[in-house]
């Protein structure tokens, strides 16, 4: 399958994590440039250079634990991962509305919409937060030709599996960034071998 | 991007038409060897021809009533002996009928559908696919590697109440729940399962059913369908390419850990986070 992928300028924030590195191989196998500063600031510069397709804002690991546990200032620097995607949004959604193309995409933790045993209560609050972000902007970008979307990766498996997961993490991540993808906005796809979730 | 399918083979019901066909279509483009089934030889057989014309060679269609178990025997026996085996299986029986002169189940609200369409409804979705499912899981078992796919509604999760819609509002969250829990079960044999939510696909039945709807509202079809697309996020219908290339992504090796989602192919129609 062609995703059309060949010269498109995707970014890629927080490439150098497990995940991130995944996202970052799926892109660049199918022909994609990347440009790995997430910052808003290095997002807007790599805009004006030359036009940013895709941009995918990889969770980075959060501290474990419940919130009774967790000091004040670990959470604070924790909720400023949602003000990064934010960012994100502010630097690139107005040059792609007007250019009628682009591709937003969260991959976080599936302990956004599942209850795993991890005590993970940073990456359930954290994520669950950029999910509604993501959602919020899949209807006010929409209309121009820009989606938004999520993965969501279980990050509590090990060996074959970890590495399948993160295989179909990165995967899927380049075909939601594909132009054949303009359809599909508002989704949030789980990749953990049927493990976590309900029904939906 | 090289899914890997090469040489796998298919069986799709509701074949012949819409997504069903444009599901043949991506996986005939990926290398698969295809199957078709639907009840109308006529268009069963020019969808066909229009496949073979694609895929030389790797084109099976087979008439059936893929409600009756007999009939979905023999489409799974048919595949087997001509590509010795079924990796991948969708489920794509329509429910309802448009035409109020056909045989129910028909399109209505809750206070104009009599108690009897409820059955008829299960039979046509959640038998149908259940059937298939029983037919093809013993081989997919024997070589730990299967694809399988309810083609559902956005209703599935959403109930669509400004429509007639009671019977798939109904009917179809069940489907999807024997698909959840399939995926669980199969999870371990490397049998992926997932449900594919559709919406406003640009389908032959979809302009069909919004005539008929119109007709019977008064309304003009024309202004139906443009606010049923403008309240997408996409603004726009999707068309049956969408859901055949999002299946045969699904179906790829990368795709092996992605199991047990609901994944709407709306165009952002559905309001829920996640």
């Amino acid at each position: 399958m062609n995703l059309q992928l060949e010269g498109f300028h995707a970014i890629v924030a927080n490439a150098e994590t497990e995940a991130g590195g995944a996202v970052a191989r799926a892109l660049a196998g199918e022909g994609a440039r990347l440009s790995l500063d997430g910052s808003a600031e290095a997002a807007a510069a790599a805009d004006r250079r030359s036009p940013v397709g895709a941009a995918v804002f990889v969770l980075p690991p959060l501290p474990e634990g419940g919130f009774a546990s967790l000091e004040a200032e670990v959470v604070r620097q924790a909720l400023q991962q949602v003000d990064a995607v934010a960012g994100l949004f502010k630097a690139l959604a107005p040059a792609m509305q007007a250019r009628g193309f682009g591709r937003f995409l969260f991959v976080g933790p599936v302990e956004a919409k599942a209850m795993t045993a991890r005590s993970a209560d940073l990456d359930r609050t954290v994520g669950l937060a950029v999910l509604g972000l993501m959602k919020a902007m899949s209807g006010e970008l929409g209309p121009h030709g820009v989606t938004c979307n999520a993965i969501l990766w279980d990050s509590g498996r090990t060996g074959a599996e970890r590495s399948r997961i993160l295989t179909a993490t990165g995967a899927m991540t380049a075909y939601l960034a594909s132009p054949l993808s303009g359809f599909l906005t508002g989704l949030v796809v789980g990749v953990d071998d049927a493990r976590q979730g309900g029904v939906f | 991007m090289d899914l890997g399918l090469t040489g796998r083979a298919a069986v799709i019901s509701g074949g012949s038409k819409g997504q069903g066909l444009a599901t043949a279509e991506a996986l005939l483009a990926e290398g698969c060897r295809v199957a078709i089934a639907a009840r109308t030889p006529e268009t069963l057989q020019a969808a066909a021809a229009q496949l073979e014309a694609q895929a030389p060679g790797r084109v099976l269609a087979v008439a059936a009533d893929m409600t009756d178990a007999a009939d979905v025997d023999r489409v799974v026996a048919a595949a087997c002996e001509r590509f010795g085996g079924v990796d991948i299986a969708v489920s794509n029986v329509i429910g309802h009928v448009i035409d109020p002169a056909s045989a129910g189940p028909h399109a209505g609200y809750f206070t104009d559908t009599p108690t009897s369409e409820y059955a008829v409804e299960f039979k046509q979705l959640l038998l149908s696919a259940w059937l298939l499912v029983r037919a093809v899981i013993p081989g997919m078992k024997a070589r730990g590697w299967g694809r399988i796919f309810n083609i559902a509604s956005g209703s599935a999760r959403e109930p669509q109440w400004e429509i007639p819609h009671i019977l798939p509002n109904t009917v179809r969250p069940a489907v999807a729940a024997m698909h959840r829990s399939l995926a669980v079960e199969l999870a371990p044999h490397g049998i992926t399962v997932n449900n594919m939510l559709t919406g406003p696909i640009a389908t032959q039945r979809m302009i069909d059913y919004f005539t008929w709807l119109a007709k019977d509202t008064g309304a003009d079809v024309d202004a139906l369908l443009a606010e049923r697309y403008r309240q997408l996020p996409v603004r726009r219908p999707g068309q049956p390419e969408d859901m055949g290339r999002m299946i045969a992504f699904l179906c790829s090796q990368q795709a092996a850990a992605i199991s047990g989602q609901s994944i709407a192919v709306v165009g952002g129609r559905l309001r829920h986070i996640y």
